[in-house]
């Protein structure tokens, strides 16, 4: 495999400038609205961190930040999924989560309406690094299953 | 005369194509591969003399006993150690040294006791201290680095005190490379009465180590860092030591006589030997010593401090690299970690991997140690006895397009 296909532009791209990236910093939390969601995952074999700060309300995701530490590809699929997820509805962003993970996992095949993850179609191939792409995804679908939890609870 | 070309053909994965291309390996710290030999022998145990050691009556149980035993001897004489009954077989380092957090921590450290680590140790020997403490009420105390990556021994004295009942150190860092001053440990351990646990497994493969010259009382290596098996680690320690202490296993073999209440371990070493322990493993190892001896220890370690001088050199020549551990190569091994142009060692193992370069990247089970360095990864290369300068000139060529991929957009 060539390194172009692994390293794309749009991921290099996305990894020196990470969108959405940072805190948010309205952190209100008015009565019936589901306050600021934080989550953490930490990738315990390589050390790679994924916070995210998301806003959910009426059921729509308002706004996502994300920092982090790790490598190109981890941080550039985070920047990627905020672009995303942003303005999306839960329920549409758990499917979009699921479906990509099937994707990664090798389950299913990339559709043209990914848009920028059809750059991770090379790293399906190295699967040491499938963990680094969905990290971002899995801490996000932790931190929805909280608000529903919430929301339900 | 070393000829590290000859050796390589003793190798027979070094003849494997990884990504299209011929492979480079530079993970030695985390397994090295085997030659021939010790791939042989272990096939000809299944193939000739497969059979349970030290149970059977008939004829293949008592050549199985005996090779197996031969071996012990074997690793006896190659650390220099008094006698085979000192010697033993675990999994692994890691078993070796939560046998003796259990077998000996758990019955003679109270709460109080000290037990004085580094900072630079790997996680296996710093977890079971950890267990023993919330256990035990034992106190722990870490030895920091001094800048150039060696133990800080004004610190080390410092720390020591008439509480102190156990050092449990390291010998080579598996990421720093720094080789720690063991002598002038177990002496200052010694005066105060306090035993000392060596953490062999990145020392023992590299360093000619005689344990009665050393007078440690504890040394855990692994068979697998040094041309034999996985799966085969040895613990060392002294008779008087090993007689007082319990075995972590209970089980089969490690018995004298069982009742229904109670039980009478068996002599040492089998006491903590419980279970039908990996055999063709055993046999695998006596061959590997008998590869290194034939290479000489002190060749092999010659050969390592050769190389490691020209990769310090190659490497130091990058723009943008930061490498840690020790600059003086006396200090030294082949372990050298590194960061380069800012890219995260993820991407720079990966980019290095299709060019056929295996190099380890991460925090290599060394977490407290990355913290302390400001870092949460690194690049490592480590280096053995099959290693070339060829190799680390691949290796600096394929940094350079580590370079060239992520100088993206400036």
């Amino acid at each position: 495999m060539e390194l172009e296909e692994i390293y794309k532009e749009v991921i290099l791209e996305h990894y020196q400038n990470p969108r959405n990236y940072g805190e948010i910093p309205y952190a209100h939390s008015s009565e019936g609205i589901n306050p600021l969601c934080k989550v953490d995952g930490e990738n315990p074999i390589c050390g790679d961190a994924i916070y995210i700060q998301f806003l959910v309300e009426d059921d729509k995701l308002e706004d996502i930040k994300f920092t982090g530490v790790g490598c190109a590809i981890s941080q550039a699929s985070a920047s990627i999924m905020t672009e995303l997820v942003k303005g999306k509805s839960i329920e549409d962003i758990r499917s979009l989560i699921i479906r990509f993970k099937r994707i990664m996992e090798g389950k299913e095949d990339f559709t043209e309406d990914l848009g920028d993850l059809l750059a991770f179609e090379g790293i399906r191939r190295l699967p040491v690094r499938i963990k680094c792409v969905l990290l971002a995804w899995e801490v996000l679908l932790e931190g929805i299953n909280k608000i529903s939890k919430r929301a339900g609870g | 005369m070393y000829d590290v070309y000859k050796i390589r053909n003793d190798f027979p994965i070094l003849k494997e194509k990884i990504n299209g291309k011929k492979l480079v390996y530079l993970d030695n710290a985390a397994t090295t591969q085997k030659p021939l030999s010790v791939i042989n022998a272990t096939s000809d145990y299944y193939k000739h003399y497969n059979a349970n050691v030290h149970r059977g009556v008939y004829t293949l149980g008592a050549i199985a006993t005996q090779e197996y035993e031969r071996i012990r001897k074997k690793v006896a004489d190659f650390i220099g150690a008094e006698e085979s009954s000192c010697i033993v077989f675990t999994k692994g380092t890691t078993e070796a040294i939560n046998l003796v957090a259990y077998g000996w921590g758990r019955k003679f450290l109270r709460d109080g006791d000290e037990v004085i680590l580094t900072i630079m140790e790997h996680h296996s020997n710093i977890v079971p201290w950890q267990i023993l403490a919330r256990e035990r009420g034992i106190k722990l105390k870490f030895i920091p680095l001094r800048d150039d990556g060696t133990l800080d021994m004004d610190s080390f004295y410092s720390s020591i005190s008439e509480d102190t009942k156990l050092i449990s150190i390291t010998y080579v860092s598996n990421v720093l490379g720094t080789i720690n001053p063991i002598g002038e440990i177990v002496k200052i351990a010694h005066n105060i009465r306090a035993k000392v646990l060596i953490d062999g497994a990145q020392g023992i493969p590299s360093i000619p180590t005689n344990v009665k010259n050393l007078d440690v009382d504890f040394l855990a290596f692994s068979a697998h860092k040094m041309l034999g098996p996985t799966g085969i680690g040895i613990l060392y320690s002294k008779r008087e030591i090993l007689e007082e202490m319990e075995p972590l296993l209970g089980g089969g073999e490690m018995i004298k006589r069982v009742s229904i209440f109670d039980s009478i371990w068996a002599d040492i070493p089998y006491r903590f030997e419980g279970g039908t322990p990996n055999i063709a493993g055993v046999i695998g190892f006596g061959e590997a010593i008998d590869y290194l001896n034939n290479l000489g220890m002190d060749e092999v370690f010659k050969h390592e401090k050769i190389l490691t001088a020209y990769a310090l050199e190659m490497l130091s020549s990058l723009d943008g690299i930061t490498i840690y551990g020790p600059k003086d190569i006396n200090l030294r091994s082949s372990i050298i970690s590194f960061n380069y142009k800012k890219v995260h060692p993820h991407d720079v193992a990966t980019i290095l991997d299709q060019n056929g370069i295996a190099i380890r990247a991460g925090h290599h089970c060394a977490q407290p140690l990355h913290d302390a360095l400001g870092i949460s990864a690194s690049c490592r290369v480590s280096l053995y006895v099959y290693n070339t300068k060829e190799e680390i000139d691949c290796l600096i060529k394929s940094l350079e397009k580590v370079e060239k991929i992520f100088s993206y957009g400036t």
